[in-house]
């Protein structure tokens, strides 16, 4: 048993608005607070308590802060989709129980997060494989002409969000893997250094299939998410600035092409330049949304009071708007405001991450959930076209609820297992009796990561990040490496 | 190790959120009142019918005006410048205006049912508003006037309570919008409120007023001898004729107000003095605005002070520079009916909540005392004998004592005259007064009186 202070305080502040929430949409609608569609929000809280207690019951020591922000998000999505489709809140309820039990099962579950970069080309292979089905078999339930989904009409999900954790968890262990190798400059194109094309190719090849099967499904969302994660994760790897650059450049290229291509895309842009071209007509939506956003003002028409409803596809699509619309400027605010924090928390996890697996797939997992709410963000604010991703934690959608929690949880086993180290690094009694700690403490797998000859088994001390002299820069953190011909020493390293 | 790379990432979704902020920003407040306005926008018909505003239901609880599909409707025409037209591009008038809070739900909203809608952003609940119109009345009184132009006014003299008020040529308030042009440019001026904001010449309907100072002031009786040979006189150079021929030469004053003789009344008015004549037609509310829901212009005496002679002669017997509305005009004959008390005239008896809460009551009040009630009797015995015996004929009922007195009052040179009458019912215990001007329609005696019988008669019956 772990005492969890802060963790229950904060979420019962975060569970407060979604409490609110329900008082005012009891007066709101003169129903009693004993309604029956009221019972998946107090449901959902008492879920996530639950969710609290499990993970201090089973001696959890990960971070405190994630799960009362997810919380927060999820309570705020299960209160607006209460007062826009009620009929729906007991599936989100649903997906959000299966969610957090996966949540809570990687959080604490005998395994470890390194594991991971055993199965990357798995994921690679598994990931095109579930776009490849999806071309083949993919549905259509909800009639909007995208076949996105597998599965029953009666119980779909989608595989995009699937892969895209796929995608993270590849290219973490590639990138990991491979990363010495990427760095090392073989080819030099005038001030511009380029990686061995060797390496670098795979990684294009992957990136550029799964791209273009995507967008081959209209799945323009998560072709934009993919393309973003892939650059994100290269950037934070390699470390060169001007890939960021080169990715912008190619990003341009690539959507000059699909727009002279498609003509699904030329309508999204088309539509995005000038809502009030057609308002009645196909940019209907992104109209509405705007009047949406309007209505709403500063303060908001209240909860209940707007007319949210009026935007088509508002609690898959547009549930930001229906808050903006409803809570006003000011609840939109709060709203980015969470999300920034959920981002900077799993940022902040990914520094303190010893492993380099780890803190590359901490980075890209929560790159993932920040990415995404900006693409969807922006596309319902107009500042990028309207693409058909969720808004993480608050869109209606089982796959996209039960792929958040999941990437949660990997990022509280994450801050568990870099807790349990810090904990067995000053000598703590408790840290030594768990059988999982005691497994930790043995070298993790991997050529990259084998110890330097002469250090001591057991010892964690090698993995801890002391200040390195300037020599040592590029060696990854350790002291000593093995030596070869591709040793990176004295090559001046990068950054 | 990666650290700066994640740094700098950190920073880059810091400043995207910012931007999203900024953004959200732009569209709501920046953008906000515009989008929120924008005529594309389907809240503001939602809302519009969600807000609910209250509904104006006449005397009998008929509604007569509420709110339809976002849209206000009228009952019939006969009402509409009663009800006033509710325009989002050409604004408000009638009782639409002068009730709008209420109607609205704005005002008169108990505080603890207030704060609670604050609190919830519930949408004001309007309330509804009870006149004092009877619409049956009204109707008969829109088609007893025909195609005349003018005004009918019908007040309840114990109370004050108008039962009908109509003013013609009417129009449909429900389409205002549509019809803003021709309604605003049409030369019979639809749009205008006779009844309360017309201005005429009184006629001989103001004799009543001389008639009253007269005798209040103890200049003259009824029962007084007064002449008239020659059906005309001349007062400082400028001759002043009857409009019609007496049948007698010399006869008493009840006559002479019977009779409408010009003559008699311009040398009444001499004696009384201009300043007296002033202050009992100021009494009466002439000279002043008279107080009122809707809306009202000023009445005059005259323009000229101090008055010469002929200006005062020719005021006593209803012309000179006086101009008087039709609403006046029924409070001069309801004071007369009322013993000297002059009433305070009122549409709206009634405010009440959609529950049936009664939010405002009118209670019946006076504008103060013209003349004794010694005078009043006086005048009303006079104004039944002009129903027996004089011009005011065409006025009497059947089985009923009647009082009235006509005018014909000159308008435009080259147009025919005004046509006024103004009555009381039953003279002995008065229940109604009324007052009908018809206008370039000629003698009162031949116009307004027939009509002013017309819904006198009708009114007796449904007024108790």
């Amino acid at each position: 048993m772990s005492w969890r202070g802060t963790e229950l305080g904060l979420l019962v502040l975060a569970l407060l608005p979604a409490l609110c929430g329900a008082l005012l949409l009891a007066q709101v609608l003169e129903r009693p607070l004993t309604d029956p569609r009221f019972r998946p929000l107090f449901a959902l809280a008492g879920l996530l308590l639950l969710c609290h207690v499990a993970l201090a019951a089973l001696r959890f020591r990960g971070d405190q802060v994630l799960l009362p922000l997810v919380a927060a998000l999820t309570g705020t999505g299960m209160v607006l989709v209460t007062r826009l489709v009620p009929a729906l809140a007991p599936r989100q309820l649903l997906w959000a129980t299966i969610g957090s039990s996966v949540m809570v099962a990687a959080a604490v579950g005998p395994w470890e997060v390194r594991l991971l970069e055993r199965y990357k080309y798995s994921s690679a292979a598994a990931g095109i494989l579930l776009v490849a089905l999806t071309l083949v078999f993919g549905l259509d339930p909800n009639g909007s002409g995208d076949r996105l989904w597998l599965g029953t009409p009666a119980l779909a999900f989608q595989p995009s969000e699937v892969l895209k954790v796929l995608l993270v968890v590849f290219l973490a262990g590639y990138l990991v893997d491979k990363r010495e190798l990427l760095t090392a400059a073989q080819l030099r194109l005038g001030p511009v250094r380029l990686p061995p094309l060797p390496y670098l190719a795979p990684l294009l090849a992957m990136w550029g299939l799964s791209l273009a099967l995507l967008i081959w499904q209209k799945d323009l969302g998560a072709a934009i998410l993919f393309f973003g994660i892939f650059l994100v994760m290269l950037y934070v790897a390699v470390g060169q600035a001007w890939y960021v650059a080169a990715g912008g450049a190619l990003f341009l290229l690539g959507s000059a092409a699909c727009y002279a291509l498609f003509g699904h895309v030329r309508l999204r842009v088309a539509i995005w330049l000038n809502p009030w071209l057609e308002p009645q007509g196909r940019s209907y939506q992104i109209a509405q949304a705007l009047y949406s956003l309007g209505s709403g003002g500063i303060l908001g028409a209240g909860l209940g009071r707007g007319y949210p409803l009026y935007v088509p596809a508002v609690h898959t699509d547009f549930p930001f708007v229906a808050f903006a619309e409803e809570a006003g400027l000011a609840g939109a605010l709060a709203l980015l405001l969470l999300y920034a924090l959920l981002v900077t928390r799993g940022l902040q996890l990914a520094l303190l991450a010893q492993l380099p697996f780890n803190r590359l797939l901490a980075t890209g997992l929560t790159a993932v959930l920040g990415l995404q709410t900006m693409v969807i963000i922006g596309g319902n604010l107009r500042v990028i076209p309207l693409t058909g991703v969720t808004l993480p934690f608050i869109s209606y959608g089982g796959s996209s609820l039960l792929v958040n929690f999941a990437i949660l949880g990997v990022l509280l086993r994450l801050s568990h297992e870099e807790a349990v180290r810090r904990l067995r690094a000053t000598g703590s009694a408790e840290g030594a009796a768990d059988s999982v700690d005691r497994r930790l403490a043995e070298p993790p797998v991997g050529r990259a990561l084998q110890p330097a000859p002469g250090t001591r088994l057991g010892h964690d001390r090698q993995w801890r990040m002391a200040p390195l002299p300037e020599r040592e820069r590029g060696t990854m953190g350790y002291r000593r490496w093995p030596q070869g011909p591709l040793s990176p020493c004295g090559r001046g390293g990068w950054g | 190790m990666m650290e700066q790379q994640i740094r700098r990432l950190g920073s880059a979704f810091l400043l995207g959120f910012a931007l999203l902020a900024c953004t959200a920003g732009y569209w709501q407040a920046v953008q906000g009142p515009s989008l929120a306005a924008n005529p594309g926008n389907p809240r503001l018909a939602a809302a519009e019918q969600r807000a609910l505003r209250g509904r104006i239901l006449d005397r009998n609880g008929r509604v007569v005006a509420e709110t339809v599909d976002g849209q206000r409707r009228a009952a019939t025409p006969a009402l509409a410048q009663v009800l006033g037209y509710y325009s989002a591009r050409y604004g408000t008038t009638g009782v639409e205006r002068a009730y709008d809070g209420q109607l609205s739900g704005r005002a008169g909203e108990p505080l603890a049912a207030r704060l609670r809608r604050l609190l919830l952003g519930t949408p004001r609940q309007g309330n509804d508003v009870q006149l004092t119109i009877d619409t049956g009345l009204q109707e008969l009184a829109d088609r007893a006037l025909g195609n005349a132009r003018g005004a009918v006014v019908l007040m309840d003299v114990r109370t004050g309570a108008l039962l009908v008020s109509l003013s013609k040529p009417t129009f449909d308030p429900a389409t205002v919008d549509e019809h803003w042009a021709s309604l605003s440019q049409d030369d019979g001026r639809p749009l205008y409120n006779r009844v309360s904001q017309g201005l005429y010449v009184p006629g001989s309907t103001f004799k009543a007023v001389t008639a009253a100072a007269a005798i209040d002031s103890g200049l003259i009786q009824p029962s007084t001898p007064v002449s008239d040979p020659t059906g005309d006189v001349t007062i400082e150079g400028f001759r002043i004729t009857d409009a019609e021929k007496m049948p007698r030469s010399t006869f008493d004053f009840a006559h002479a107000f019977a009779w409408s003789s010009n003559v008699v009344f311009a040398q009444v008015g001499l004696s009384v003095g201009a300043e007296r004549l002033r202050d009992y037609a100021g009494r009466f509310g002439i000279g002043r605005t008279l107080p009122f829901e809707l809306e009202t212009s000023p009445t005059s005496f005259s323009r000229t002070w101090p008055m010469p002679p002929v200006l005062l002669a020719s005021t006593a017997f209803g012309q000179g520079e006086l101009l008087v509305s039709p609403l006046q005009m029924a409070v001069v004959a309801a004071t007369i009916a009322r013993d000297g008390d002059v009433p305070r005239p009122y549409v709206v008896s009634q405010v009440r909540m959609p529950d049936g809460t009664i939010l405002e009551q009118h209670t019946p009040g006076s504008l103060g005392r013209a003349i004794s009630p010694p005078t009043a009797a006086a005048l009303r015995s006079m104004m039944a004998l002009a129903v027996e015996e004089g011009f005011a004929k065409n006025a009497a009922i059947p089985g009923v004592r009647v009082g009235g007195k006509t005018g014909t009052a000159q308008s435009v040179p080259g147009m025919p005259d005004h046509s006024w009458y103004i009555g009381i019912a039953p003279v002995d215990q008065p229940r109604l007064a009324i007052a009908v001007l018809m206008e370039f329609s000629g003698w009162g005696s031949l116009e307004a009186a027939p009509v002013a019988r017309q819904v006198m008669a009708q009114a007796l019956q449904v007024v108790r």
